[in-house]
């Protein structure tokens, strides 16, 4: 390890904007994918393939039809919204009208996603795409003069829409009457029957925010990464999977968190230990077997006792 | 017309047949308790009522209209609402909203404000707790809590299924008193309870309920002192 | 009944006719596919046993790469020859399976899969970190050292010996004990465990068997394909392995081999003979995918079961409509005094067999049962009554060991079985029924009775696939004494019949014809006489007295007053989790606060 650079503030202030703007994507990413959990109890592992359509819509929307960037978060999250209530239309009530279990559903999801990747390969191919520069400016600030930290509007845009978003989850899961209804569902879907809630009708909101989440994850990424190809939600599935067991299934505040935490971790290992870059892939993973091997609920998770 | 009327009910429940043909009416205004061993077919017959459970036989006609086949939200916006056994309160919702949730199938923002000050009028221990988890209340007020719930939807027809389960006796009768002051506001109320003698005391008409069919039915006051009732719970002598 | 069916029993035999064919145009066109379809169907055999046994693990892919990079570095590295490189991967498979298994397979199910998907990714970043070993990134090449033509040739046979061998252990393997221990914990863990199965070890059997079979696979593809590349082994290869299993069924062993030859064939040919007349060629390199894909949705949605559920004896759920209406066999044998299995007691009368001492069991702050003791002396007949939630049924749970006491002793025959898991208890001889019937549905009524005798049967896995003649006898005594038992019982003529169609109430008997294949000292029935008629309460009344004139102890739980009275000899009374009363029948339905616990308080 290099010891000088234990010593270097703006170095640690770099990794410091770096892992909190990475974390603050897996936080996004988790948010939709928690709800989900939160609502249905179940692994919607399709979340990742939404999420990488929508990162192409944008593109279409941005650099084919040339349009600004708010109106490609626009599309991105409808997207996101329309294939997410695709999904619970085609596989996953089908699944729950038979009764079938959590296993049923997850199996289903990783048959959805599995096409929805293989379109998407076979329509876009393997070559990269990227959003036109014009939808946001490459050129980074320096904090400090030109050898301080760099940090670029794309950072920028993430942790302010990443704040945005968890205020705007946040609002609509405790203060409107959708959101209250999504919380009985939740807490007990028969009970919620007997109240007169229509539980299919608020499911299916359910999804159209998780996916409009997945949508706006995928510009984020998109503009961050600068990396739009069919495989690109690999990788942040499984960290999401990470970070929502981190933070706990179904609790989205966890997920944030949890997004953080991981973004920070990663960031901080690439840049301190030594091939830190080869194995921050299973930094995640370990994460993930520790917690699951002393809390098989996650950390800040409900216990399964607290289930109605 | 009575406001319930019942015909030939069967439902089945896995492969068992729970109720084996079941006929019985509630009128305006009265309490009708359901009574009768476990595994009666008590809970079933509520659960046909409210559409958790597809009756498979028979006809259900509430204000006139045929019960059987419709979903079960939608028989809660027609006004028959049931606290289910065990209560089922949304635990990590607080007691307020647990409140405003019954109220889901009404629109007006003025008079649901209003029955809401008129529940934290008659349970007065909810009105000290409202911002509070409803899974932290105790037993009884949970048991409070869901009826309040469901009065909230302004119901013409209430279920109550089992409401005195694992209440402590001093709780039991303020309970009753409380069924009995809801019903005298107006709601009829259909009563299912193990505790029979209570449910026989609070209320005008009883079914008594036995494998499955009408074993015995009439003025609850004649009944209480019936002692084939004595039988249809702890057997022959 | 069969001429009807005939050809509903046809179809299978053309779908599996059909794969078949398809199969061999396949290797007709190109045989070097051959080597690919065999290792597939392997794979499809490894993800089997673990879906079979309800694990969704997605772990095949990272097993199938340490199979294949161990024997590969074996081989050119060290310089051992096949026949010494495979097996000792397939034995580091197991190592790593035996000591990964251990912590993951407490999970449940979802998080499970998850955990199996991590391994998978850590393994192929674990070759991605030790390039001297396994070339890193770039891939291994294998052929250094060895002459490319004669490895790869010498591979097919080779392949296809070892799925010929796979075949024949899982065939041996589905009709013996083991397999009906599989079955059963696929079915009903909780009354597997009940019945004397040990349900952790069977989970750990069956993943430690999974990733032998899939490291065998990996290392026969290092030696087939030549080279390696950790690509090889990503999530997708996880999910193609799941989805023949998916596909084909995990009910029998044959199903994920059905889908492994539909899901390999069809892509590759579909290309050749569609892709050829179209030309849209970047989109067909997809197609084995997207098939998959569409095969998992379409299976998960339609055909929950796969395509082996169409050649099962019993094909999905029993609805209810086809629940046989005759209530099957007559009333049971007269005159035949003996239960086949139950030895007459008679010397230990009297003393008390099962103690419970100041037994509470509270959850979070309620307590559903509170200090509750009373003896049970051999060869009588308790009843346990009480009000709703009076902690009848918890009470039951925490003797037959599905839950353990939070204070107070259990003790059984002298001994404290109060943390013991349920599958001693039971085979220590408690037995059970359940509230609601807890059959193996699936199963055929004769099965159900065959799983009861796990605890008896000594033969392992190795006595049936070396066909020793100790496992025939064992078994043709099994399925004596199993028949003696349902002839006793009045359900021989049912015995093939799938025991999720059956009526209720000789669903009920089943049930006790199981536990009773225990060998049980004690039985538990928890209220057996619940949705029953009058006939067959009587008949049920009937039953008891005479398990009890055979010398078991019985501790029946039931709110029919009437079979309480006919067959109790002591009641105990529950209430609010206390006990409040124990005495005759009579003493106890004359007690004032029996009555108001019923009734109701005056």
């Amino acid at each position: 390890m290099d010891l000088t650079l234990l010593a270097d503030p703006v170095f640690f202030a770099q990794n410091l904007v770096d892992g909190v703007s990475r974390g603050a994507l897996y936080a996004v990413y988790a948010m939709g994918f928690t709800l989900i959990f939160g609502v249905l109890d179940i692994i919607n592992l399709a979340h990742a393939a939404t999420f990488m359509w929508c990162a192409f819509a944008g593109w279409f929307v941005m650099a084919e039809l040339g349009l600004p960037l708010p109106l490609g978060l626009a599309a991105s999250m409808c997207a996101g919204a329309a294939l997410a209530l695709l999904l619970e239309l085609l596989a996953f009530r089908p699944v729950r009208r038979q009764g079938a279990d959590r296993l049923s559903s997850m199996i289903s999801s990783i048959g959805a996603s599995l096409i929805m990747v293989s379109v998407a390969e076979a329509l876009f191919g393997v070559s990269t795409r990227r959003f036109p520069d014009r939808v946001l400016d490459p050129r980074p600030f320096f904090i400090g003069g030109t050898g301080g930290v760099r940090v670029s509007r794309a950072q920028i845009l993430i942790v302010a829409a990443a704040v945005v978003l968890t205020a705007a989850l946040g609002f609509f899961i405790r203060r409107t009457r959708m959101g209250k209804a999504i919380r009985a569902i939740a807490a007990n879907l028969n009970a919620s029957r007997l109240l007169g809630i229509n539980v299919n009708a608020v499911v299916s909101v359910t999804f159209l925010v998780a996916g409009a989440l997945a949508g706006a994850a995928g510009i984020l990424v998109g503009l961050l990464t600068n990396n739009i190809v069919p495989g690109m939600g690999a990788q942040i599935e499984l960290r999401g999977l990470a970070v929502v067991i981190l933070g706990g299934m179904g609790n989205i505040e966890g997920a944030v968190a949890g997004g953080l935490i991981l973004g920070l971790i990663e960031t901080f290992t690439i840049a301190y230990l030594p091939g830190g870059s080869d194995i921050k892939d299973a930094i995640a993973f370990v994460i993930l077997f520790l917690i699951l091997l002393v809390r098989p609920n996650g950390i800040l998770g409900r216990a399964a006792a607290d289930r109605a | 017309m009575a406001l319930l009327e019942v015909r030939d009910l069967q439902v089945h429940y896995g492969g068992i047949q729970a109720v084996r043909g079941f006929s019985f009416t509630v009128e305006e205004g009265r309490i009708v308790a359901l009574i009768g061993a476990n595994g009666a077919g008590k809970s079933s017959t509520l659960h046909a009522l409210s559409g958790m459970v597809r009756a498979s036989g028979g006809s259900i006609r509430f204000r006139g209209e045929e019960l059987i086949g419709r979903r079960a939200d939608r028989i809660v916006r027609a006004g028959l609402v049931q606290v289910p056994e065990g209560r089922a309160i949304l635990a990590p919702l607080s007691v307020q909203e647990n409140l405003e949730l019954g109220a889901w199938t009404r629109r007006g923002e003025p008079s649901i404000r209003a029955d809401l000050a008129r529940m934290y009028e008659l349970f007065p221990s909810l009105a000290a707790r409202r911002k509070l988890a409803a899974g932290r209340l105790s037993g009884g007020e949970q048991q409070m809590l869901a009826i309040g719930r469901a009065l909230m939807s302004a119901p013409r027809l209430l279920l109550l299924d089992e409401p005195s389960m694992g209440l402590a006796p001093l709780l039991v009768a303020s309970l009753f008193t409380t069924i009995e002051a809801i019903n005298r506001a107006g709601t009829s109320i259909l009563l299912v309870e193990q505790n029979a003698r209570q449910a026989l005391r609070v209320s005008h008409h009883a079914l008594v309920l036995s494998h499955g069919r009408l074993f015995r039915e009439g003025p609850s006051a004649s009944l209480l002192a019936d002692r084939d009732i004595i039988e249809a719970f702890l057997g022959k002598e | 009944m069969i001429r009807r069916n005939f050809p509903r029993l046809l179809i299978p035999w053309f779908i599996g006719a059909a794969i078949v064919c398809l199969d061999v145009v396949l290797v007709v066109r190109n045989p070097g596919d051959l080597d690919r379809l065999l290792i597939n169907a392997i794979l499809a055999l490894s993800a089997f046993v673990t879906l079979h046994a309800r694990l969704l693990s997605l772990a095949n892919a990272g097993f199938m790469a340490i199979g294949a990079y161990t024997s590969a570095i074996l081989a050119v590295k060290a310089g051992l020859p096949m026949a010494l490189a495979i097996p000792a991967a397939v034995i580091a498979c197991g190592l790593v399976a035996l000591v990964i298994g251990l912590p993951v397979l407490r999970l449940t199910d979802v998080y499970l899969a998850i955990c199996t998907l991590g391994f998978g990714e850590v393994v192929r970043i674990l070759i991605v970190l030790l390039p001297g070993l396994t070339g890193g990134a770039t891939g291994a090449n294998l052929s250094t050292g060895f002459p490319y033509e004669v490895m790869h040739q010498a591979q097919t046979w080779m392949i296809l010996l070892l799925l010929i061998l796979l075949a024949y252990l899982f065939w041996t393997m589905s009709s013996s004990r083991t397999g009906r221990a599989f079955r059963a914990l696929r079915e009903n863990p909780r009354a597997a465990s009940t019945l004397g199965i040990n349900i952790v070890a069977y989970r750990n059997l069956a993943f430690l068997m999974s990733a032998m079979i899939a490291g065998a696979a990996g290392a026969f593809y290092a030696h087939s394909v030549g080279s390696l590349d950790n690509g090889d082994f990503r999530f997708t290869r996880a999910v193609d392995i799941l989805s023949f299993a998916v596909l084909g069924g995990s009910g029998q062993w044959f199903g994920p081999l059905l889908g492994a030859g539909l899901l390999t064939a069809l892509p590759i040919l579909l290309r050749d003979v569609v892709g050829a007349s179209i030309g849209f060629l970047r989109g067909f390199a997809q197609l084995p995918n997207i098939l998959s894909g569409l095969a998992i949705l379409l299976v998960i949605i339609f055909m929950p079961g796969g395509l082996a559920a169409a050649f099962g004896p019993a094909s999905g759920r029993a609805s209810g409509h086809r629940r046989s209406k005759r209530t099957a066999a007559s009333a049971p044998v007269p005159g035949h005094p003996a239960f086949p299995g139950l030895a007459s007691r008679g010397s230990n009368a009297g003393g008390p067999t099962l103690v419970l001492d100041g037994v509470t069991r509270s959850f979070g702050g309620l307590e559903a049962l509170s200090r509750v003791s009373f003896d049970v002396e051999e060869g009588r007949i308790y009843g346990l009554i009480g009000p709703n939630g009076s902690g009848k049924t918890t009470l039951v749970n925490l003797v037959s060991g599905l839950d353990a006491p939070s204070a107070g002793r259990i003790l059984w025959q002298g001994r404290e079985i109060q943390r013991h898991p349920a599958h001693l208890v039971a085979r220590a001889g408690i037995g059970r029924t359940y509230q609601n019937v807890q059959l193996f549905a699936e199963m055929s009524v004769r099965d159900n009775i065959h799983v009861g005798h796990h605890a008896h049967i000594r033969t392992d896995l190795l006595s049936t696939w070396l066909r020793l003649p100790r496992e025939a006898r064992e078994e043709k005594a099994s399925r004596e004494e199993s028949m003696a038992l349902l002839e006793r019982l009045g359900l021989a003529d049912i015995a093939g019949q799938s025991a999720g169609t059956l009526s209720y109430g000789d669903q009920r008997r089943v049930e006790i014809a199981r536990a009773l294949a225990l060998r049980p000292r004690l039985l538990l029935l928890d209220e057996p006489a619940a949705g029953m008629n009058e006939v067959e309460t009587a008949r049920l009344g009937q039953l008891v007295l005479e398990l009890k004139a055979a010398g078991l102890t019985l501790i029946v739980v039931e709110h029919h007053m009437d079979l309480i009275m006919e067959v109790c000899d002591q009641i105990v009374v529950l209430n609010f989790g206390r006990k409040i009363a124990q005495g005759s029948p009579a003493e106890v339905t004359r007690d004032p606060q029996v009555l108001e616990a019923y009734l109701g308080k005056d």
